[in-house]
C-alpha cells in the first residue's frame, strides 16, 4: 500500500487540529490528493490541499467521497461548547452522523476520529487505568463531554451495523500545548487554579504535537479499533499546579459542582472560565491504559505527561513577555513561507505558487 | 530514604571567597537539618518530584515512615515470622485476615515486609473503594502507594510483578463485633483467587493476631452507619465516649505470620474448571489462615504482651 498514493479527506481544516494534520500530511507524498472540508475557511494557504467550504450536512459529501475514491477520512471537526448550544450540537453530533452515513454509502475503507478519554468519566469506582472496552460513563452535565459521548455512540452504532468503514478512534488524554486552546489549557493557565479540598487526582497529558503525530500515524497505518493515547507517566494535580507556579484554590466538591453547574462557563473571562472541566475530574482519576497504543497501534509519544506540562508552562511564562496578538510584528511563519516562495521561483516554478499575505498564526481558532 | 540523597546536593551551594582569605558557604551557620528541610520544601514547591504509576509519592512515604515504624516497633511490638515466604522478586498475592475497626493491619503488614525482609519491598495494600471516595483519606492512601481494591487494579499490580495485599473479608472483617474476634468472616466471592489464577501468582496466606483487640467493637449502630454512609458505626469502650481520644487504639501485642505460598502459578486446569477451583482455593486459603491464627492463639498468654 505504501508505494501507491492514497486519497484522504480531513474534516475541520478551518480549525487548529485539521490545519496541523494537513500540514503534516502535505509533507508525505503518499497522501494525494488531500481534500479538506470545513464550514470555516482556513486563514492560511495550503500547498496541496483541495479545500471546500461545506459543512458535513452537505449531500454532495457522499458523491465526493465516491468520486475521489477516498481511502481514509479523518474526522476532526469538533466545536468546544461549554453551555448548551444547539448549533454546536448540530455540527458535532449530527455532522458526524451525516459524515458516517456518507462514508458508508461511498464505502470508504477507513474513518479516523479524534476523541477524548474524558468520555470514560471520572469516578471513585474507576479502575486506576481504564481500558478501551470500558463502559463510557462520562456524565451528561457538561456539553463538551456530552457531545464527545454522543459522537462515540454514533460510531459505536456504525461499528456494530457496518463492516465498512473500519473505524479508528483515538481517545486522547488531556491535550495541552501552547498553540491550542482547549478546556484543559484554559484551566491550567489561570493564575488561581480551583481544585477540590482533600482530593488530588492523577492526570495524564498529551502534548499537541503528539496528537497530530498520532493522527498521522493512524492515517498511515491500518490498525483499526479504539486506542487511548497519552504521554507516559502520571502527575497529581497539585504537582501540575506547582510546576506551573500557580496558586491552588481548594474548594469543597459541593461548591465547585455548584459553581460549574450554575455559573455555566459560557463567557470567556472570569472565574467560571477556570473550571471548564467538571468537578468529578478534579476529584477522581480518569486515567487510561495506553498499552494498546504501544502494542497494537505502534505509536510512541514524544512527550511524557510531565514533559508536556513543563513545555506548556514554559511557553505560558514566555507569553507574558511577548507582544500581544494585536501588536505589529512580522510573523516568523510568513518569513518561512516567503523563503519557500523565493526558492520556488528560483527553481523555475510559475508564479501560481504565489500566496496571499498571511493573516496571523494559528492562534484563536 | 530520599532525605539522604537531598543532603548530597550540598556541592551546589555557592562558595564565596572572603577578603581575609577564608571562604563562606551559603547557608553556613544555619543548622544542617533546617537547611535540608528548607531545600527539600523548596524543591517540593517547584514540583520536582516523581510519583509512581499509582500516585505513590516515595518522599511523603519516607516522611510518614517514622510514625508507622513507631507503631510497628514500639506500640504494637509486632513479631513477624515466616518472612522468608515472601519472595524477594516477582509477583505474589498476600491474603490476610482483616480486623480492628480501623484498618491498621494493612499498614503493619506493609511495615513487616519493609522492616524484616532482607530485600525490602513495597507491599501494595488494596483498600476498600469507600475510602477512595472520601476526601483526604483516599488522597493520603494513594500517596502512600496503596491501591484501591478492584480486580483490574490487582491484576495490573501482579502483572507488573509487585506484591499485592488483599483482605477478602473486606468490611465484614474489619468491622466485626468483639465477640466474633478471630473467627474469619466470609471470603467475598473469591475474586482474589481469580486474579491469582489469571496472573499466575502464588498466594501467601498472612495471619495477623493482635489487631482484633485494638478497638474492641461492642456494638454496631447500624442507623448511624447508614446516615454517615459508612459500612459500620462502632461503639467501643472508648469511642464515642472519649471523643477523639477514643480513636487511640489499644497497645496490644501483635504477631504477623506469613504462611507457605500456595503455588497457584504451577496449577494446570481447563477453563471450565475455574469456578470450582476458585471456590476450592478460596476455602483452602481461609482455612490455612484460620489454622495459623489458632496456632498463635494457643500460645498467646496475654493480649498485651
Amino acid at each position: 500500500m505504501s508505494s501507491q498514493t492514497r486519497s484522504v479527506l480531513v474534516t475541520g481544516v478551518g480549525h487548529s487540529w485539521g490545519k496541523k494534520l494537513v500540514r503534516l500530511l502535505e509533507k508525505d507524498k503518499e497522501f494525494n490528493p488531500i481534500i479538506g472540508v470545513d464550514f470555516k475557511k482556513p486563514e492560511e494557504r495550503f500547498d496541496r490541499m483541495e479545500f471546500f467550504q461545506v459543512d458535513l450536512h452537505n449531500p454532495l459529501l457522499a458523491e465526493l467521497l465516491r468520486a475521489a475514491k477516498v481511502q481514509a477520512v479523518c474526522h476532526l471537526l469538533f466545536l468546544e461548547a461549554y453551555a448548551g448550544n444547539e448549533e454546536y450540537f448540530d455540527q458535532n453530533v449530527m455532522g458526524t452522523m451525516d459524515l458516517m452515513a456518507a462514508s458508508v454509502a461511498a464505502q470508504v475503507p477507513r474513518v479516523i476520529l479524534k476523541s477524548d478519554t474524558k468520555v470514560y468519566g471520572a469516578g471513585y469506582a474507576n479502575p486506576m487505568y481504564l481500558k478501551e472496552e470500558t463502559e463510557l460513563k462520562g456524565r451528561h452535565q457538561h456539553r463538551y463531554i456530552q457531545d464527545r459521548l454522543d459522537i462515540e455512540r454514533v460510531m459505536e452504532r456504525h461499528i456494530r451495523q457496518h463492516e465498512i468503514p473500519k473505524v479508528t478512534i483515538l481517545r486522547f488524554a488531556n491535550i495541552i500545548g501552547n498553540t491550542v486552546a482547549t478546556h484543559v489549557t484554559r484551566y491550567l493557565d489561570s493564575e488561581v487554579i480551583p481544585c477540590v479540598f482533600g482530593h488530588d487526582p492523577l492526570f495524564q497529558f498529551t502534548h499537541e504535537t503528539d496528537v497530530v503525530r498520532a493522527l498521522y500515524h493512524a492515517m498511515k497505518n491500518d490498525a483499526s479499533g479504539v486506542f487511548n493515547v497519552s504521554g507516559d507517566g502520571v502527575l497529581p494535580l497539585s504537582q501540575v499546579i506547582r510546576i506551573g507556579g500557580r496558586i491552588p484554590l481548594p474548594l469543597t466538591g459541593g461548591i465547585l459542582r455548584l459553581a460549574s453547574a450554575v455559573l455555566r462557563p459560557g463567557n470567556r473571562k472570569g472565574f467560571t472560565n477556570s473550571i471548564p472541566i467538571q468537578a468529578d475530574y478534579l476529584m477522581y482519576n480518569c486515567l487510561s491504559d495506553t498499552s494498546r497504543m504501544k502494542n497494537v497501534l505502534g505509536f510512541t509519544p514524544r512527550y511524557s505527561s510531565r514533559q508536556a506540562v513543563e513545555d506548556f508552562y514554559q511557553h505560558m511564562r514566555l507569553k507574558r513577555y511577548l507582544p500581544g496578538d494585536k501588536a505589529i510584528r512580522s510573523d516568523p511563519k510568513s518569513s518561512e513561507r516567503l523563503a519557500r516562495y523565493i526558492e520556488a521561483l528560483q527553481a523555475g516554478h510559475g508564479p501560481e505558487e504565489a500566496c496571499a499575505p498571511d493573516k496571523g498564526g494559528e492562534h484563536g481558532n | 530514604m530520599e532525605t539522604k540523597s537531598a543532603a548530597g546536593k550540598d556541592a551546589r551551594v555557592p562558595v564565596v571567597k572572603l577578603q581575609n582569605g577564608g571562604e563562606y558557604r551559603y547557608g553556613e551557620g544555619v543548622p544542617r537539618g533546617v537547611r535540608e528541610l528548607l531545600q527539600k520544601l523548596a524543591r517540593r514547591m517547584r514540583g520536582e518530584y516523581q510519583v509512581d504509576a499509582w500516585g505513590g509519592d516515595s518522599e511523603l512515604m519516607a516522611q510518614a515512615w517514622p510514625v508507622f515504624r513507631f507503631l510497628y516497633k514500639k506500640y504494637w511490638r509486632v513479631t513477624t515470622t515466616g518472612i522468608e515466604n515472601v519472595p524477594a522478586t516477582g509477583r505474589a498475592l498476600l491474603v490476610a485476615n482483616h480486623s480492628g475497626v480501623l484498618p491498621y493491619d494493612g499498614a503493619m503488614v506493609v511495615m513487616a515486609v519493609v522492616e524484616e525482609h532482607p530485600q525490602p519491598r513495597l507491599v501494595r495494600a488494596l483498600y476498600l473503594s469507600l475510602f477512595a471516595s472520601l476526601p483526604v483519606t483516599g488522597m493520603a492512601l494513594a500517596k502512600m502507594g496503596q491501591v484501591q481494591a478492584l480486580p483490574e487494579n490487582a491484576e495490573r499490580l501482579l502483572e507488573n510483578d509487585e506484591l499485592a495485599l488483599v483482605f477478602p473479608e473486606g468490611a465484614k472483617g474489619v468491622g466485626k463485633p468483639f465477640r466474633k474476634r478471630y473467627q474469619l468472616a466470609r471470603f467475598g466471592r473469591g475474586g482474589f483467587v481469580r486474579v491469582a489464577l489469571r496472573t499466575k501468582s502464588p498466594i501467601i496466606p498472612v495471619s495477623i493476631v493482635g489487631a482484633e483487640e485494638i478497638h474492641p467493637m461492642l456494638m454496631n449502630v447500624k442507623p448511624l452507619a447508614a446516615l454517615a454512609g459508612l459500612p459500620y458505626w462502632p461503639v467501643t469502650p472508648t469511642f464515642p465516649w472519649l471523643g477523639p481520644l477514643g480513636l487511640i487504639p489499644l497497645p496490644t501485642k501483635w504477631h504477623i505470620h506469613f504462611g507457605a505460598p500456595i503455588p497457584i502459578h504451577e496449577m494446570e486446569y481447563r477453563p471450565a474448571e475455574e469456578p470450582l477451583l476458585v471456590s476450592k482455593i478460596s476455602s483452602q486459603v481461609r482455612e490455612t489462615i484460620q489454622k495459623n491464627i489458632h496456632e498463635r492463639l494457643k500460645v498467646r498468654r496475654s493480649v498485651f504482651w
